[in-house]
Parts: structure tokens; sequence; C-alpha cells
């Protein structure tokens, strides 16, 4: 998958805990772990606007794109 | 009579196939991944099986045909192939796709966050 989700940086930039977020934003943890783990297929805009409520950040903050030849930014 | 028992395997085999597919229902799971290939091989046992059926019936009549005299008595030996049943096989083989795509998107909804 070409799109990589930033939010394991974004977890301990934020000093905040996967079980916290997930508890803030209304996802189970499961979910949540989906998405970190970069095995989402989908994300929804209710969630990605969850997700930069609580994290106070931008969606480019999240999300990364990654071409098949180059190393992911950090 | 080996051909009879064939058959009825063959109808155990379809039950066995329709129980799994009703099991993944009942647990509110009707597009669990293996169902499209169950309903897929209850649709071709249907295709297949009918040309046997018919021809299983015309050899019995032409056996009760030699073998049976009576006044009135009649037996069909033609092989009566009930197209029917071969367009219903096709159908299920089309509802098969349905549950292939079926669990496809379930599979997208479920990773969709």
């Amino acid at each position: 998958m070409s799109i990589r989700v930033k939010l394991d940086y974004l977890l301990v930039d934020r000093r905040i805990t996967l079980t916290e977020l997930a508890e803030r934003i209304g996802i189970t943890i499961a979910n949540l772990s989906v998405l970190k783990t970069n095995k989402a297929k989908a994300i929804r805009f209710s969630t990605l606007d969850a997700l930069c409520r609580e994290l106070k950040c931008q969606p480019g903050d999240l999300l990364e794109w990654i071409s098949d030849d180059q190393p992911a930014a950090r | 009579m080996l051909t009879v028992a064939a058959m009825l395997l063959i109808a155990l085999w379809v039950v066995a196939q329709l129980r799994g597919l009703f099991r993944t229902m009942s647990e509110s799971h009707p597009f669990a991944p293996g169902n499209a290939l169950r309903v897929q091989r209850v649709g071709w046992a249907v295709i297949l099986t009918e040309p046997v059926r018919a021809v299983m019936g015309s050899g019995a009549n032409a056996f009760a045909q030699a073998n049976f005299v009576g006044d009135g008595l009649r037996f069909v030996t033609d092989i009566n192939l009930n197209l029917g049943t071969i367009f219903a096989g096709f159908v299920i083989l089309v509802i098969a796709e349905v549950f292939r795509a079926g669990t496809r998107l379930d599979e997208d909804q479920s990773l969709t966050i």
C-alpha cells in the first residue's frame, strides 16, 4: 500500500497512548491498531476528523504517500 | 445400485455444503470466505447430476420394460433432460459470483476504519 499512516510517530510526539486515543475518538483499540500498522484499506472522513481533532494535526501530518522506490520520510 | 448410491452420496455432499452455508448465516456472517465456493459447488452439482439422473431414469425404465410385462404397462425410455434444472444450476452459479463479490466488499468494509 502506498499510503502510510504516521500514527505511531504522532502518538509518541503527542505523548498519548493508543488506548487513550481510542477512548477519546470512540474507536476500538483493534481498529486503531489496524490503522497504526498500515493494514487498513480505507479511512472514513469522520475517523480522520476525530484523529486530527484529538492529535491537533492536519491530515497531511497523519498520511504520507510513498512511491514504490523511495523510503518513508521521518 | 452403485449409481443410486453415488447419487445419494452427492445429495449428502450438497446438504453438507448447505449446512456450512446456513451455519455462517446463522452467525450473521453471510459473506464468510468459504460461502462463494460452497454455493458454486452446489450449482455445479445441480448442473452435472441432472444428465446423470435423466440417463439413470431412462436406463431403469428400459430395464423394467425388458423384464416386466403386463397389460397396459408402459415405460417411457426416452432420456428426459430437465432443462429447467440445468438453468437453475446456472442461476446458482451466478449467485455464487454475487457471494464472491460480497465477500470482497465485506473484507474491504472490515478494513475501513
